[in-house]
């Protein structure tokens, strides 16, 4: 069930946490959620994998954690976007697009 | 840096707690994806099932987070310490190798700092030590003879008249010598006359009794009082509380004691406190109230009381002194003198002259110590050389890099904290010869004891060695490409990098520079003792006697006891000559006072001044001093004036002239005429030229405090008992003390050189020794790991002299440059002690030359055995075994 699905590297999990979160904080799980959605279900996580990632960003500064109440009255940690992980995320995006934009005129030529 | 260090230990602390939300964490994922699944329609178990699948284990997740946070928790570190023991213990050679070789340089570092904290570092025992400084006097008319001078009782009394600020406590002290008599042999004693407040300066409160009472001076209420060291409580009292109220005998007089100070108050020895007493060396044992005579008030000299002052709050030393100068101004306003104050804080003024020999020595066993954990390092990083196909598969499963670097120094660690322990072990030790060793007038020395502030330092030193030594192999461990595990040529992969040869460069320039100041030190000593010194020291035996003023009331008393003491001694068949003096030479001063021509007109404090010698006619005969013209006075001459002076004051006050039979006078007073002439000796010190030296005959200025000169046939030692019989058979309550040869007084007089020269030999070859080792490995294990080369190069036509020279320039191309880089910081070091040097530029080009020769003699040997054994690689049998 899981074997077309490519894993995600270290440094795309990043991104894409970086990204879920530029929206609005949020705790683990829901971060899966998201994540999982935002590629379409194409990367699928290794839920637990998520938790260290978060953890080193954390001390990196990109993100920020505390404790509060979900919508159903739970206890759970969130985790919200520090300026400086915002800042890590654009640069992030713009790399992405000098990438991008390199392998595009790569093909341009080649057709 | 700091800031991760500050998260790491907060963390390490706080771990349980993290650890404890990180579960809860996870338990609300496990809940809401089990929640998720329920909602799409599984049973709660295969629900649960499911979320557990998602998620992973929770185990392996808390330890990634742990290891992401950068800490793991304490239960580790048992696991990891027995991994790191098992494999220590599989090399044991290695292991005794490391941990020795920091043992001895942490050993050596602990004991040598331990030293430099006693003497130079740990504040003196009194209330707020730093507020406490000493007042001395600088006269710029005779600064070329007193640098500085102490206090006298004129201004002493003109600032406790007038001062507003600075003066609140300020208390002089007077040098006394008693000699106390009654229950037990008579014992001449170090003490001192302190004025009022002297105690409640510096914070003491006695352990019995009291201290004195304002007012309570020196005779004039009547009764005597007196306060004694614990020390001499101790060892003349037996610690008897009964001796309070007791009245004991100093110098005949009846005194009673009031109080005994309490074993922790020490207070230092006056040479270390005055400039020009450098004679009385004791600590002071009894202290006894000062009160200025009407004598001593009156002197606008005698700059001799070793003056204290508490700065009071919120003034600084050098408002103290603008204080102080502006009311010595007005009590010098008339005269041709303007003595200026000098305030500095007293812990300075003790141990002064000793700071820099001290931080010298530190400097060099630092060095040692550096050395040392570079070969450590070495040898560390040849261990994790021969594990980098081990590092870099498990690098490629996937281990994390960061492991074996951490492996790496938990490793060095474990080995730096043995040779730490076994350091600690071995400095008490080592430090116990030291104090043994060490000049005795090295200020405070018997404060130097291990504390908890030096093993804090050596546990910090332990630490840092740890990380050091870890830097080689951290180096190796961190630049394993996963690739190297599947390389065939696995000698390829084992290039040791830089690392190894920096460390040996560093150890060959830190070791030249050992050699170079070692050598700059042995040119000094071998220059000291080569001086010309003008009197000799072999089979001369030396005696203090002090003569109490209530036995021998009159200057005639004096010189009559004098006279009989020489008297009978002379006549003794063992002995050449016999001499009095009032003053040993190399024991310093003793005065200082003018001589003049008789038609010198300058003003007084232009006119040339001598150091007085107060000596018996045939003292010159027992000390081996040279009559170079005219005669020494003898017994004859007690009717006239007459004075010897040495060629230095001859050739000053008479340049080109014959001095026989010209008058001289002392800056007034009636002349001296000069009957001789004498050679240029230094009396003073062995290291300075002392200037203009006057000899003047026993019965004219009589001396309670001389010393006996004796002049043997043969040993000196020998004739111990019968000097002090024949005083004692002259008056049995003169105390003969302080017996030494002269031999032993020039052995002092060069203690510290030696002291330093000593260690710094002992440095220096420890430097030498790890240095041959160091090279010697490096090359050894650069050889073996190219032996397959060689054997090609060999093979292929090279000759041997090229293997040879390869394997060579392998060891040697790191040490010529941490030579070459070493001579120059030795240069600037030497620089930097030209004040222990004599007749030495910190450049000779001998010292240095000798340094660099044996520094490249010590690293070629240690080349040759490896280079021979490149060379010797048969050939055949190599290539067959690749």
């Amino acid at each position: 069930m899981q074997a077309d699905r490519s894993d995600v590297l270290q440094g795309t999990l990043d991104v894409l946490v970086l990204r879920a979160l530029s929206v609005e904080p949020m705790h683990g799980w829901g971060l899966a959620q998201r994540i999982e959605q935002m590629s379409g279900d194409v990367f699928a996580i290794q839920q637990g994998t998520l938790y260290p990632a978060l953890q080193r960003m954390k001390r990196k500064g990109w993100v920020d954690s505390a404790w509060r109440v979900t919508k159903n009255n739970r206890r759970a940690r969130y985790y919200a976007l520090t300026l400086l992980g915002r800042r890590q995320l654009d640069a992030e995006r713009a790399q992405w697009e000098r990438t991008a934009g390199a392998v595009n005129s790569v093909l341009n030529w080649a057709e | 840096m700091l800031k991760e260090w500050v998260r790491r230990i907060r963390s390490l602390v706080r771990g349980g707690r993290e650890d404890a939300e990180m579960q809860a964490e996870l338990r609300f994922h496990l809940d809401m994806e089990t929640e998720k699944n329920l909602a799409g329609g599984m049973d709660a178990r295969e629900a649960r099932q499911q979320a557990h699948l998602r998620l992973g284990g929770t185990t392996p997740i808390q330890e990634a987070v742990r290891d992401a946070r950068g800490v793991r928790p304490l239960s580790d570190l048992p696991r990891d310490i027995g991994l790191t023991v098992r494999s220590l213990r599989r090399s044991p050679l290695f292991t005794v190798v490391t941990v020795a070789t920091l043992s001895l340089g942490i050993g050596a570092t602990t004991a040598i700092y331990s030293f430099v904290d006693g003497i130079l570092l740990s504040p003196l025992g009194y209330r707020e030590p730093d507020r406490l400084m000493t007042v001395q006097i600088a006269i710029p008319e005779l600064a070329d003879q007193f640098p500085v001078l102490s206090v006298n009782a004129l201004s002493m009394d003109a600032w406790q008249r007038t001062c507003e600020v600075t003066c609140r406590e300020m208390a002089a002290l007077q040098p006394v010598s008693v000699v106390v008599t009654g229950g037990g042999s008579p014992e001449p004693l170090p003490g001192a006359r302190v004025s009022p407040g002297f105690f409640e300066l510096l914070g003491v409160e006695p352990l019995l009794g009291r201290l004195f009472r304002f007012g309570e001076s020196d005779g004039a209420a009547g009764a005597r009082v007196v306060l004694l060291t614990h020390e001499l409580w101790q060892r003349r009292y037996g610690g008897d509380p009964a001796v309070l109220g007791r009245i004991v005998v100093l110098d005949g007089q009846p005194v009673e004691v009031v109080g005994v100070l309490p074993a922790s108050f020490r207070f230092p020895r006056f040479a270390d406190l005055t400039p020009v007493e450098s004679g009385r060396s004791g600590r002071p044992e009894l202290f006894e109230p000062l009160a200025w005579t009407e004598s001593q008030l009156r002197s606008p000299g005698a700059f001799d009381y070793p003056t204290l002052l508490r700065l009071p709050p919120d003034v600084t030393a050098a408002q103290a002194t603008v204080e102080l100068n502006g009311i010595l101004d007005g009590v010098y306003a008339a005269a041709p003198i303007q003595p200026r104050v000098r305030v500095q804080p007293l812990v300075d003024q003790v141990v002064g002259a000793a700071r820099r020999p001290l931080w010298f020595l530190l400097a060099a066993v630092v060095a040692v110590l550096l050395v040392a954990c570079a070969n450590v390092s070495n040898l560390f990083g040849a261990r994790w050389l021969e594990r980098r196909r081990d590092l870099a598969l498990r690098g490629a499963l996937g281990a994390p890099l960061g492991d074996a670097t951490r492996r790496a120094l938990r490793e060095s660690l474990l080995v730096a904290l043995a040779g730490g322990l076994g350091g600690v072990l071995m400095a008490n030790g080592v430090l116990r010869a030291l104090v043994a060793a060490a000049p005795a007038d090295l200020p405070r020395l018997d404060e130097v004891t291990v504390d908890g502030t030096v093993l804090a330092t050596s546990f910090g030193v332990t630490l840092a060695c740890g990380v050091l030594c870890a830097l080689a192999p951290a180096w190796h461990a961190g630049r394993v490409a996963p690739m190297e595990a599947l390389t065939v040529r696995e000698a390829a992969a084992r290039r040791p990098g830089t690392a190894p040869g920096l460390l040996i460069g560093l150890q060959a320039g830190l070791a030249i520079g050992l050699l170079v100041v070692t050598g700059l030190l042995l040119t000094s000593f071998v220059r000291v003792m080569q001086v010309d010194r003008g009197f000799a020291v072999d089979r001369i035996l030396a005696a203090d006697l002090q003569l109490s003023r209530l036995r021998y009331p009159e200057g005639s008393d004096v010189t009559r006891v004098h006279g009989e003491i020489l008297h009978r001694l002379e006549n003794m068949s063992a002995i050449r000559a016999v001499g009095l003096v009032q003053r040993l030479p190399l024991e310093g001063h003793a005065f200082i006072e003018g001589l003049s021509r008789m038609d010198d007109t300058r003003p007084p404090a232009e006119r040339p001044l001598a150091n007085y010698r107060v000596v018996s006619p045939d003292y010159l005969r027992a000390m081996g001093i040279v009559i170079t013209r005219g005669r020494m006075f003898t017994e004859d001459d007690r009717s006239r004036r007459p004075i010897v002076i040495s060629e230095h004051a001859a050739r000053t006050l008479w340049p080109g002239e014959d001095p026989i039979g010209r008058l001289v006078h002392r800056g007034g007073g009636e002349p001296f005429e000069v009957v001789g002439v004498v050679a240029d000796a230094r009396v003073v010190d062995l290291e300075n030229d002392a200037g203009l030296v006057a000899y003047v005959p026993y019965w004219m200025l009589p001396q309670r405090q001389a010393t006996l000169v004796v002049r043997t046939e043969t040993s000196p030692l020998a004739l111990v008992a019968a000097v002090t019989e024949a005083v004692e058979a002259i008056d049995p309550g003169l105390p003969v003390h302080n017996i030494r040869t002269m031999d032993c007084v020039l052995s002092n007089a060069v203690a510290g050189r030696r002291f330093q020269l000593a260690l710094t030999v002992g440095f220096a070859l420890a430097g030498l020794l790890l240095v041959g080792l160091g090279v010697y490995g490096v090359v050894a294990s650069a050889v073996e790991r190219r032996h397959t080369e060689m054997a090609v190069r060999l093979a292929l036509g090279a000759t041997a002299w090229r293997v040879f020279g390869l394997s060579l320039g392998h060891g040697m191309r790191p040490v010529v440059m941490g030579a070459a880089a070493g001579l120059v910081a030795a240069v600037a070091a030497g620089r930097a002690m030209a004040a222990l040097l004599y007749e030495v530029v910190p450049h000779d080009w001998t010292v240095l030359a000798s340094a660099a020769v044996v520094v490249l003699g010590v690293a070629v040997a240690a080349c040759l055995a490896p280079a021979v054994r490149a060379v010797r690689t048969p050939t055949t049998l190599l290539l067959k075994s690749e």
